[in-house]
């Protein structure tokens, strides 16, 4: 995936790197959603997205009119997962570029 | 009456896909085995699912094909009301799955679907403006799509196999595609003749989504 956003805060984790996502910051993908569809999580926290649909799935930040280049994660299948950290406060949109009905938030505080 | 009369639409229209001895004949088999009898089917709620389930996915083709013959016949007044009503039958299936499934699955289920509906208009447009590009890329576009519907389905459902949902919506891209064809072609003996089979097929998809669906919530569906 090609990152095209500049110091706005986004770094992204290597999705092999992580481990099983917690409650708190994990999100499931399933049934073609975002769930919990709103997260909210303290600054330097780090959000993990499991997917459960046999089917890829992708995390990319801003609404599909307007991406907003901070990340693009891909979720190649069942069980995959990818992750993000959040250092800055903000509310920060998501979507999956392949299903655009699919909308996320993760409120950093 | 109605009840009755879709029926023997279906069995026709099963009767001409088995009849044509396709390599979709697989699908339909694994079809079959991926829910398998069970007594619980026969039940009055187990039998008005599967009913309501027939009924609206023979109406999607039959308004599909009023809509894509009304624009590939330049009839736009006609084309507009045949959409919206398609659409009106999308939303009722989408209820429908929600019913089952809940609110948030219902929401992720419409934009899904009409998805399909918005690939089936690429083609028409492509085909009436003969252009072979844009008609490819929407078929292209439909079997990709098959593969997301058949992931939406085992999610929802794990008695419901990818695989076998994918190819079962596939055919129903074929059997349409046979319809809008024929439309283009102006034979319309052979447009409503693939319009019957493509509606029959519907039966292929609703019956074993209802089968899977009272198998994972038998006691839902019990009596
Ligand atoms: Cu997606």
């Amino acid at each position: 995936m090609k990152l095209t956003g500049v110091a706005i805060g986004w770094a992204i984790a290597v999705a092999a790197a992580t481990t099983a996502a917690d409650a708190a910051t994990g999100i499931n993908v399933q049934l073609f959603q975002f769930r919990p569809g709103t997260i909210a999580v303290n600054a330097g926290t780090r959000v993990t997205w499991t997917n459960h649909d046999e089917i890829e799935h992708t995390v990319t930040a801003g609404v599909p009119a307007k991406p907003a280049g901070g990340f693009d994660l891909a979720l190649g299948g069942q069980g995959a997962t990818a992750s993000a950290d959040f250092p800055t406060p903000g509310t920060y949109t998501y979507f999956c570029r392949r299903h655009q009905h699919m909308r996320g938030e993760v409120k950093v505080n | 009456m109605t009840a009755s009369f879709k029926t023997l639409v279906g069995i026709a229209g099963i009767a001409a896909f088995v009849g044509a001895g396709c390599s979709q004949s697989m699908a339909s088999h694994d079809a079959m085995a991926m829910a398998s009898p069970s007594m619980s089917s026969s039940g009055t709620k187990a039998a008005a699912l599967r009913t309501t389930l027939n009924n609206l996915f023979a109406e999607h083709v039959w308004l599909a094909g009023a809509a894509t013959g009304a624009a590939l016949g330049g009839r736009d007044a006609d084309f507009k009301a045949a959409a919206a009503a398609l659409d009106q039958n999308s939303v009722a299936i989408a209820k429908a799955i929600g019913s089952v499934y809940g609110s948030d699955a219902e929401q992720a289920f419409l934009p899904l679907w009409r998805k399909h509906i918005g690939f089936a208009v690429d083609y028409t447009m492509g085909v009436a403006a003969n252009d072979r590009a844009k008609a490819d890329k929407a078929v292209n576009d439909l079997v990709g799509y098959s593969q997301d519907f058949g992931a939406f389905l085992q999610s929802a459902n794990p008695n419901l196999p990818k695989s076998v949902v994918a190819d079962l919506v596939k055919h129903h891209v074929v059997t349409l595609k046979t319809v809008i064809d024929a439309q283009a072609a102006k034979d319309s003996e052979k447009a409503y003749a693939a319009l019957r089979t493509a509606a029959g097929h519907m039966q292929m998809i609703a019956d074993p989504l209802a089968e899977a669906i009272v198998k994972q919530f038998p006691d839902k569906f019990a009596g």
